[in-house]
């Protein structure tokens, strides 16, 4: 033991007296807290900000990493001048493990600096200190085990190659092992699995670098890695000093292969359950891809769904301690519809398993293939009243796919306190045969959510939710109508999918907005930043505006890797990333706030045949020149952004009149006559009538369009009776 | 007592530097002697556990080569290249070998270290970086490293390089001292530096052991072989150089010593020498050198 103190002392000495070593912890740290304190707009999007960051200054000391193992190995061992050492009485494995502990110890500095920077600028955003913690811990041990197997791989190359070209071949392990390994073989090939071998394990992203949820999803396959990556370094450690042991005679060389056969069982070992992990991923990515009746991209251009309106959902959704979920589901379905099917067709995930289907109080002999759940009609129908379908089914939700541009993720899932239940995913049963997956064009290789390819088109149907057993808050885009004791429910007409989300989320308010804004810690300050400058613009247009029906009243602020976003569905705005300024955003929540969706805008053809466009443009042009005090000719040259698109920018095939420019005109030569209050009588008058442009299928019951003519009329009315006084 | 029994070594992509070497060396100052690529470095990292032999087996004081973890702790070794990491003091490198050599008692471990330094004079150096050092001062301290713990087998490879001639009669008479009881094994291709205090010889050439005796028997190779003769520069100019150990002008030509079996052809007052040392050496290494081309 005093031969090993005296070793690690000596490699310390080394290491910490060598004054350019000394020094480059405190670079280290000076750039984490640096790059951290000046991220560009440090509180949008904090997290996954730096979270590249310091991802890119970890790959780069891993360089250092790798040098300074090669180095610490060549300082003395397999060099001619210092075969002196090798003639001493202590072992090879006493000498690697005091080099190796006092390197790790060098780099435990940096990876303290990683965590210490992380959590003072968490802290200074007001972030729980138990969240602090949680990502400070993740990145000071992520970095850590980063360091103990670079240092290692190092420290082996060094060993297998006594001359100098070692430094070459180590810098190439290190561009391979953290920026060639994922750009080729992870993302190229899709080998996600050899993700753990990454020398850089901060890009064991999955949806990691994303705060909603990010690596608590991952928690396990962390862990697995980790350990592994932990008895990977031990072997290459081993590996070494066997080596060593084969060019230096001992009389303990069974001892070293024993020691070396038992590190690479303890690797294997250790693998496996990070295997198994993979294993279960990838056995049901490739049961769904070869599986038939999930479609191609190119089949599902001819897929014609045919549904049923089912009048009423009662679902008790349950999630039980173990994360695996057990569902009552009772639908009411008008039997006049169903008239001459022999069977219903839903869709429903084929995850779960259908323990239970009655049919109006029968149990009924049905089939769930894939997604098909086939349940047959063999009592007559009562054309008047309304088939009851009552059905219970279980199962766990990890739904992965291996989409490369972000190394892998989870369309839907329910893992401790994080859940994301997307109805499109279809965990409760949709009426007809909706495409849940698709493969991808390019080949089979890959899947991904078939409603990527499309929007969904549903009948409305009244629900009623009742969630239990899960570990946070629930959120979605069906009114939250009560708090129970074992969980909340939820009520509504909605002719969308229902989604369900939870998490480590927060809700944000201000006082002068009716909306609720749920985000993660992190992106706390950014919302409050966004309800300023949203309650600015909604003070204003209160202001005027009358009966103002705000069709919002629930933004979910959740930055992830994730392309399934969507506009407004039942009064909730969902907010997948934030990149620019949150005036931008505010801007645009405020127009779904007052005006609705925009979706049916594409099928307005002709501009002077309906103005709604033109008119929901007005409303902003209004604000820009009252509230902003831009000049009209500024609005003309752009300075009021998107919103007034359709009065300056549209295209000569949609507005070959010129019907948007004339307007503006009318508004802006109004204004400068001073008749403000006239032009927000003629606008309130075209909002009572309703500016929302929903998608056509939708559309029926709805605002109708407005002609150019009725602008005209509306517009000369109220001027006249203006000059009349 | 050290016996190497057919001890052979051959590398990889070399040929072979030992070829069945047998000898046993006893206690003493035992010089190794034998040009460059004799095959001494080989032999000495062998018996110095660094690597281990292709075939053979020797044994020091009885311990088996196999037992290498043994041997290290009774061995001292002073390689052929000698670094020492720059950064530390000659006394704290001495009392890193010294920890490393099992010396736990730290009183005992400083006395010692004191008293090496003062041995091989670098006591007024012992505190300065070594990278202060000249090549002969690392040279020293490199002896004192193999010298520290009073190993019983002694291994130096080419241990006066670089050394001055006062700091080399210092050393031989150190190595002296230090063999009473012990094993020195000094490897050399000097002669001076092992015909003062060698006991033992072994000559070693092109891998195999040459011969092995004492001073004498090595001198004894060169008796009747030694002539010193009269030669114009002509003469001179047609000489084999390999037969000349010695030149001395001398008024109308030179006063050559040459290795022979005869006298040289035509030289003038050839006169049988009685030979030195070195003569013996040389005279052997050139019988191997003349039955090699023979046999070839």
């Amino acid at each position: 033991m005093n031969k090993w103190r005296r070793l690690f002392q000596f490699e310390l000495r080394m290491l910490f007296g060598n004054r350019w070593l000394l020094g480059l912890p405190i670079v280290f740290g000076l750039l984490v807290f640096w790059n951290l304190e000046r991220l560009p707009g440090r509180e949008i999007l904090f997290f996954q900000r730096s979270y590249t960051s310091l991802t890119l200054l970890h790959t780069m000391s891993l360089g250092l990493t790798m040098l300074l193992g090669v180095m610490t190995i060549r300082r003395d061992i397999r060099r001619t001048s210092y075969e002196w050492n090798a003639a001493l009485p202590v072992s090879y494995m006493s000498r690697i493990s005091a080099k190796y502990t006092a390197a790790v110890l060098y780099f435990t500095i940096f990876s303290v600096l990683a965590g210490a920077a992380f959590a003072w600028n968490s802290a200074r955003m007001d972030v729980a200190f138990s969240i602090t913690r949680e990502f400070a811990v993740y990145y000071l041990l992520t970095f850590e085990v980063s360091y103990l197997v670079t240092l290692a791989l190092a420290m082996l190359l060094a060993i297998c190659i006594a001359n100098r070209a070692v430094y070459l071949i180590a810098f190439c392990a290190w561009m391979f092992g953290t920026f060639f390994l994922d750009m080729f073989l992870l993302d190229r090939n899709k080998w996600y699995v050899l993700r753990t071998f990454h020398l850089n394990q901060l890009f064991v992203t999955g949806d990691a670098d994303a705060e909603t949820w990010g690596i608590r999803l991952i928690a396990d396959e962390l862990a697995a890695s980790r350990w592994f990556v932990l008895a990977f370094a031990l072997l290459l450690l081993t590996a070494g000093v066997l080596l060593l042991n084969r060019i230096r005679p001992t009389a303990f060389r069974r001892s070293n292969w024993v020691a070396g056969g038992l590190a690479l069982v303890l690797a294997v070992g250790a693998f496996v359950p990070y295997l198994s992990i993979w294993g279960e991923r990838y056995a049901e990515l490739h049961a769904k891809l070869s599986d038939p009746g999930v479609k191609t991209v190119e089949a599902l251009r001819d897929h014609q769904v045919e549904t049923f309106q089912i009048e009423r959902y009662d679902i008790n959704l349950q999630r039980e301690p173990d994360d695996r979920l057990k569902i009552k589901a009772a639908l009411d379905i008008p039997a006049g519809q169903l008239t001459g099917r022999s069977e219903l067709l839903f869709t429903l995930n084929r995850t779960f398993q259908v323990n239970r289907l009655t049919v109006s109080g029968s149990p009924v002999k049905f089939s769930h293939e894939g997604e098909r759940l086939t349940v047959p009609l063999t009592a007559p129908l009562n054309a008047d009243k309304t088939v009851q379908v009552e059905m219970e089914y279980a199962g766990k939700v990890m739904d992965y796919v291996a989409q490369n541009y972000t190394e892998g993720s989870y369309l839907a899932f329910v893992k401790g306190e994080n859940v994301l239940l997307p109805g499109y995913m279809a965990w409760y049963p949709l009426p007809g045969d909706f495409p849940v997956y698709m493969k991808n064009s390019g080949g089979s290789d890959s899947l991904q959510a078939a409603v990527d390819f499309g929007g969904w088109h549903l009948p409305t149907s009244q629900f009623r939710i009742s969630t239990s057993g899960f570990a946070s808050k629930v959120y979605g885009n069906l009114e939250h109508m009560e708090q129970t004791g074992e969980g909340q429910v939820f009520e509504g007409k909605s002719a969308a999918v229902i989604r369900f989300y939870s998490g480590e989320f927060e809700e944000v308010s201000n006082p002068k907005l009716p909306v609720r804004l749920v985000t993660t810690p992190y992106d706390v300050k950014t919302a409050e930043k966004l309800l300023e400058a949203w309650a600015g613009e909604y003070v204003y247009f209160a202001g005027w505006v009358n009966h103002l029906d705000p069709k919002l009243d629930q933004v979910l602020m959740l930055s992830m890797n994730n392309n399934h976003s969507f506009d407004i569905e039942n009064k909730t705005y969902y907010l997948i990333w934030l990149v620019s300024e949150v005036d931008y955003f505010a801007d645009q929540l405020m127009n779904s706030m007052l005006l609705g969706t925009n979706e049916g805008e594409m099928n307005i053809l002709k501009a002077s045949e309906d103005v709604r466009p033109q008119l929901r443009a007005l409303m902003w042009y209004m604000y820009y020149r009252e509230y902003k005090g831009y000049t009209a000719d500024d609005l003309k040259q752009g300075s009021g952004g998107g919103l007034l698109y359709n009065l300056f920018e549209p295209s000569e095939d949609a507005d070959p009149d010129h019907v948007g420019l004339r307007m503006a005109a009318q508004v802006a030569g109004a204004l400068d006559e001073g008749k403000n209050k006239q032009v927000k009588e003629v606008l309130n008058h075209f909002y009572a009538l309703g500016l929302e442009i929903p998608n056509q299928v939708d559309a029926e019951g709805g605002p109708r369009p407005i002609p150019y003519a009725e602008w005209e009329q509306e517009w000369k009315r109220v001027m006249h009776d203006a000059d009349a006084n | 007592m050290i016996h190497i029994d057919h001890l052979s070594k051959k590398y990889t992509r070399g040929g072979l530097a030992l070829d069945d070497v047998t000898l046993t060396l006893n206690e003493g100052m035992v010089g190794l002697l034998g040009p460059n690529g004799a095959g001494k470095s080989s032999l000495m990292r062998i018996l110095a556990t660094l690597t281990p032999p292709t075939s053979g087996e020797a044994t020091l004081f009885g311990v088996s080569l196999r037992q290498a973890e043994e041997i290290r702790r009774m061995i001292g070794y002073l390689p052929q290249q000698f670094q020492v990491y720059p950064q530390l003091t000659g006394v704290e490198y001495l009392d890193y070998v010294a920890v490393m050599k099992g010396m736990t008692d730290k009183k005992k471990r400083k006395a010692e270290i004191e008293a090496l330094l003062e041995q091989v004079n670098l006591q007024d150096k012992a505190r300065k970086r070594v990278q202060t050092y000249s090549g002969g001062m690392k040279r020293r301290l490199g002896i004192a490293q193999a010298l520290l713990g009073s190993p019983q087998v002694l291994i130096v490879d080419e241990p006066t390089a670089g050394l001055d001639p006062e700091e080399r009669v210092r050393f031989r008479n150190l190595l002296t001292r230090f063999s009473l009881g012990r094993i020195v094994l000094l490897s050399t291709h000097i002669v001076a530096d092992i015909e003062s205090n060698c006991r033992q010889i072994a000559v070693l050439d092109k891998g195999k052991v040459k011969l092995s005796g004492d001073l004498s028997e090595l001198q004894e190779f060169g008796q009747g072989k030694v002539w010193e003769v009269r030669l114009s520069e002509s003469q001179f100019a047609r000489l084999d150089p390999m037969s000349v150990v010695s030149t001395r002008p001398t008024e109308g030509g030179l006063l050559c010593r040459i290795i022979g079996e005869v006298p040289l052809e035509g030289a003038q007052e050839a006169t049988l020498v009685p030979p030195t040392l070195e003569d013996g050496y040389l005279a052997l290494l050139r019988k191997g050198q003349t039955e090699g081309a023979t046999r070839g």
